[in-house]
C-alpha cells in the first residue's frame, strides 16, 4: 500500500511538474499579482504597469479588445496585466483595492458599470491610483480618469431598429434574448426595449440567460421550447450579444423558419453567419474596438506624460453590419 | 424484521464479491410508493405541464425536444454515476466535457480528420479521469477536493486551447453528429440511450460492475473479500473522463462551435439527476435507471417551465426546490425504517 502510495504521489508530481512546464507563454498573463509602481526598461523610459481587471474576458468581443488593448500599451511603453474574475463582477472591486494597496501606475476596469465598482473605485481614489475604463458605462463618473466605451445605448437601438425594419409586414411580434447581470449588455437591453416599443413592436417574451458560459445552448433551448408552444408566435428575435443570437439561429434553422435575429458584437462568427446568407442572424452591430482601445491608450499616455485629458468619457459608435455591407467587416 | 447474513455472489473467474445485506421485508405499498416517488413525480409533472398546455406539451414533437436537449447530460450524468457508485464524486465532468468538445474543434480547424480529433479529445478526457483517479485512489486525497481542483485546472486548459475565443467553421461533415436526425429522432439521443444501457450493462452483468457496486457498498468489506478497490475507483474515473469528453464533442457539433466553458454548467446539473435517482433505489445507492429519471425531471422541467412562459429565475428557484424535495422526502422516508 504505502509503495503505491508512493507511486500516486511521484506520478502527480511528475504530471503537476509537466504542466508547469508546458504553460510556459509569451500572450497575455492572468496573474493574480502585480508589479507595483514603474520599472525602467532598456531605453532609460519608466515602464509603467497597469493592472486591468475585468470580468468578460471569457467573452470572445470582449477578449478581443482586451488582447488589442494590452498589445497596444506595450507599444507604447505600459505594462498591462490581466485579470479576469471569470464573470464575477463584484469580485472586481477586490481586485482594484489590491491593486491600489499594491500602488500600481493604473488600474484599467474593463466592460462594468460604475455602480458595480464604487468601493473598488474608492479604494483607488483614496490610494491616488487612476482609473481608467474600458466600455465600463456611459455615464461620467468624478472619479475614473478616463472611460473609452462603446456606445451601448446607441448598440441595443441601432440593432432594434435594424430588426423592425427586417419584420416590415409581419405582426412584429418580437423575443428577446438578455443577460442583465452583464452591464454592458443590459445597457444595449435597456435601449432596445425602448426603441422596439417605440416602433410598435409586441416584444411577446424576454428571458435571461444564466450564464455566458452557455448562453448559445440556452438561447438555442428556449427559442426551440419557445416555436414548439407558439409554432408561428415570433416575427423576429433581438439578443444581447452574438453567441446567443447564433444559438436563437440554430433554432429558427432547425425549426425551418424564415426569422430574422439582430444582435450586438460583430465577432468573427456573427459575421461570417451574415455572409453566408443561410443564417437566421441578420445583422449585428460591430463593436470599434481598435478606434477605442486607440483611444484609451492614447488617453494612458497622455495623462502618464503629465497631459491634462479633454473630457473623462469617450463614447465610440459602431457600425451596422448586414447583408449589404459585411463585405467590409470580413477578413 | 429479518435480517440476512452477507451473502456471497461469484462470477466467473472473479473473487468473492459479498453483497450488501438488505432487510428481507416483503414490498408493501408504502415502500412501493417511496422507491417509485421520483418515478411518480416524474409523471406528475409531465401530467401537470400536458394539462396546462395539452396541445404543446404532450406531442411527439415536444417530446423529441426534450430528449434532445437532455441527451448531452444524460451522457454526462451516466458516467457520473459510475463514480457515485463506487461512492465518489467527480465535479471535472462539466469541464472535462468543454474541453473535449474544444480540443476537438481546434483540430478540426486545423485540418485533423474527424475520427482522429475526436479520438485525441477522448484520450484526453481518459487523462484526466486517470489523474482523477491517481489522485482519489492512490494519493487518497477525497474525491471532492481533488477533482475540484481538477475541474479548475482543466478549465484554464480549456482556455488556453481555444485561447478564450470561440472556436467555428467546422467542417459540415461533423454537423450529424450533433445536428442529424435518423427517423425522426436526433442523434445525440441514440447515443445517450447507447451509453446508458452500455453502463447498465456494465454495473449489471460485468465483473467490474459487481466490484463497482461492492466498493461503494462497503469498500472495507470490499477490500477484504479481494478487490482491489485502488484499481476499480481509478477505472470509475477514467470511465467518467472517457464519456464527459464524448459529451462535449457532441456539444460542439450541436452548436457548431467550441467554447472553453460550454459545457460546465451540466457538472451540478448531473450530480442533481444522480441524487434524484438514488431516491429510487432501495439502499439509496446511485443506479443509472433512477439516474435517466432524474436526467428527465429536470429536462421535462425546464422545457415544461419555458413553455408554460415561467420566468427563468424563477425556473431556477423551481428546480432547486423540487430537487431539495425529492431528496429530502427520499432521506425521512428512509429513516422511518
Amino acid at each position: 500500500m504505502k509503495k503505491e502510495r508512493l507511486f500516486g504521489l511521484i506520478a502527480a508530481g511528475a504530471a503537476v511538474s509537466l504542466v508547469f512546464a508546458g504553460c510556459a507563454s509569451s500572450g497575455p498573463t492572468q496573474s493574480a499579482s502585480t508589479e507595483a509602481g514603474s520599472t525602467s526598461s532598456g531605453s532609460g523610459n519608466a515602464v509603467k504597469n497597469v493592472s486591468l481587471i475585468t470580468g468578460s474576458y471569457g467573452t470572445p468581443a470582449a477578449k478581443v479588445a482586451m488582447d488589442m488593448l494590452i498589445k497596444k500599451g506595450e507599444a507604447a511603453g505600459i505594462k498591462i496585466t490581466l485579470q479576469d474574475t471569470a464573470f464575477d463582477y463584484n469580485k472586481i472591486n477586490s481586485l482594484m483595492q489590491d491593486a491600489a494597496s499594491q500602488k500600481v501606475d493604473a488600474i484599467v476596469v474593463g466592460f462594468t458599470t460604475p455602480e458595480l465598482i464604487t468601493l473598488g473605485t474608492q479604494a483607488a481614489f483614496d490610494a491616488k491610483v487612476p482609473v481608467f475604463g474600458l466600455d465600463a458605462g456611459v455615464q461620467p463618473v468624478d472619479q475614473v480618469t478616463l472611460n473609452v466605451t462603446s456606445d451601448n445605448p446607441w448598440f441595443g437601438k441601432t440593432s432594434a431598429d435594424e430588426l423592425v425594419r427586417l419584420m416590415k409586414g409581419t405582426e412584429m411580434r418580437v423575443l428577446m434574448i438578455e443577460h442583465d447581470p452583464h452591464p454592458g449588455v443590459k445597457l444595449r437591453t435597456v435601449a432596445a426595449r425602448e426603441a422596439l416599443k417605440a416602433a410598435g413592436v409586441n416584444i411577446v417574451n424576454e428571458v435571461q440567460i444564466k450564464s455566458p458560459a452557455s448562453g448559445r445552448q440556452e438561447a438555442l433551448d428556449f427559442v426551440t421550447n419557445y416555436l414548439t408552444s407558439h409554432p408561428k408566435g415570433i416575427d423576429g428575435v433581438w439578443a444581447g450579444w452574438d453567441d446567443t443570437a447564433m444559438g436563437a439561429a440554430l433554432a429558427l434553422k432547425a425549426a425551418g423558419l424564415d426569422i430574422p435575429v439582430t444582435t450586438v458584437d460583430g465577432t468573427d462568427e456573427g459575421i461570417a453567419a451574415i455572409k453566408s446568407g443561410t443564417s437566421a442572424l441578420k445583422a449585428t452591430c460591430w463593436q470599434d474596438w481598435g478606434t477605442i482601445t486607440d483611444k484609451l491608450a492614447a488617453g494612458m499616455s497622455d495623462y502618464f506624460a503629465g497631459k491634462k485629458l479633454d473630457s473623462n468619457l469617450i463614447k465610440v459608435e459602431g457600425k451596422l453590419v448586414t447583408a449589404e455591407n459585411v463585405a467590409d467587416f470580413s477578413k | 424484521m429479518a435480517m440476512e447474513r452477507p451473502t456471497e455472489a461469484r462470477g466467473a473467474g472473479s473473487p468473492p464479491v459479498l453483497t450488501e445485506s438488505v432487510p428481507n421485508r416483503r414490498l408493501g405499498m408504502g415502500r412501493v410508493l417511496r422507491l417509485s416517488g421520483t418515478g411518480i413525480g416524474l409523471i406528475l409533472l409531465i401530467g401537470i405541464f400536458g394539462a396546462l398546455r395539452p396541445t404543446v406539451f404532450l406531442t411527439v414533437g415536444n417530446f423529441v425536444n426534450i430528449l434532445e436537449q437532455i441527451s448531452i447530460l444524460a451522457i454526462i450524468a451516466a458516467v457520473q454515476t459510475v463514480v457515485m457508485v463506487v461512492g465518489d464524486l467527480d465535479m471535472s465532468v462539466g469541464s472535462t466535457a468543454s474541453l473535449g468538445g474544444a480540443l476537438t474543434a481546434v483540430l478540426l480547424m486545423a485540418g485533423w480528420s474527424i475520427p482522429a480529433a475526436m479520438l485525441v479529445a477522448l484520450f484526453v478526457g481518459a487523462l484526466i479521469g486517470a489523474l482523477n483517479g491517481l489522485l482519489v485512489s492512490y494519493v487518497k486525497l477525497s474525491a471532492f477536493i481533488a477533482t475540484l481542483a481538477s475541474m479548475t485546472a482543466v478549465t484554464g486548459l480549456a482556455f488556453i486551447v481555444t485561447n478564450g475565443a470561440n472556436i467555428f467553421g467546422f467542417t459540415p461533415d461533423f454537423k450529424p453528429l450533433g445536428q442529424g436526425r435518423f427517423l425522426s429522432v436526433p442523434v445525440p439521443v441514440y447515443i445517450a440511450v447507447a451509453v446508458s444501457l452500455l453502463i447498465w450493462a456494465l454495473l449489471r452483468f460485468t465483473t467490474i460492475g459487481r466490484r463497482w457496486r461492492a466498493v461503494g457498498g462497503n469498500a472495507e468489506v470490499a477490500r477484504l473479500s479481494g478487490i482491489r478497490v485502488d484499481r476499480v475507483r481509478f477505472i470509475a474515473f477514467v470511465i467518467a473522463g472517457l464519456g464527459a469528453s464524448l459529451a462535449g464533442i457532441i456539444l460542439v457539433s450541436r452548436l457548431a462551435s467550441a467554447t472553453a466553458q460550454a459545457g460546465d454548467s451540466q457538472m451540478m446539473l448531473s450530480i442533481a439527476a444522480v441524487f434524484l435517482g438514488m431516491t429510487m433505489s432501495s439502499y439509496g445507492g446511485a443506479n443509472i435507471g433512477g439516474t435517466l429519471v432524474g436526467v428527465a425531471i429536470l429536462g421535462v422541467l425546464t422545457n415544461g417551465l419555458n413553455i408554460v412562459g415561467v420566468n427563468t429565475y424563477v425556473q431556477q428557484v423551481l428546480t432547486g426546490g423540487i430537487i431539495i424535495a425529492a431528496v429530502a422526502l427520499s432521506r425521512l422516508g428512509s429513516r422511518r425504517r
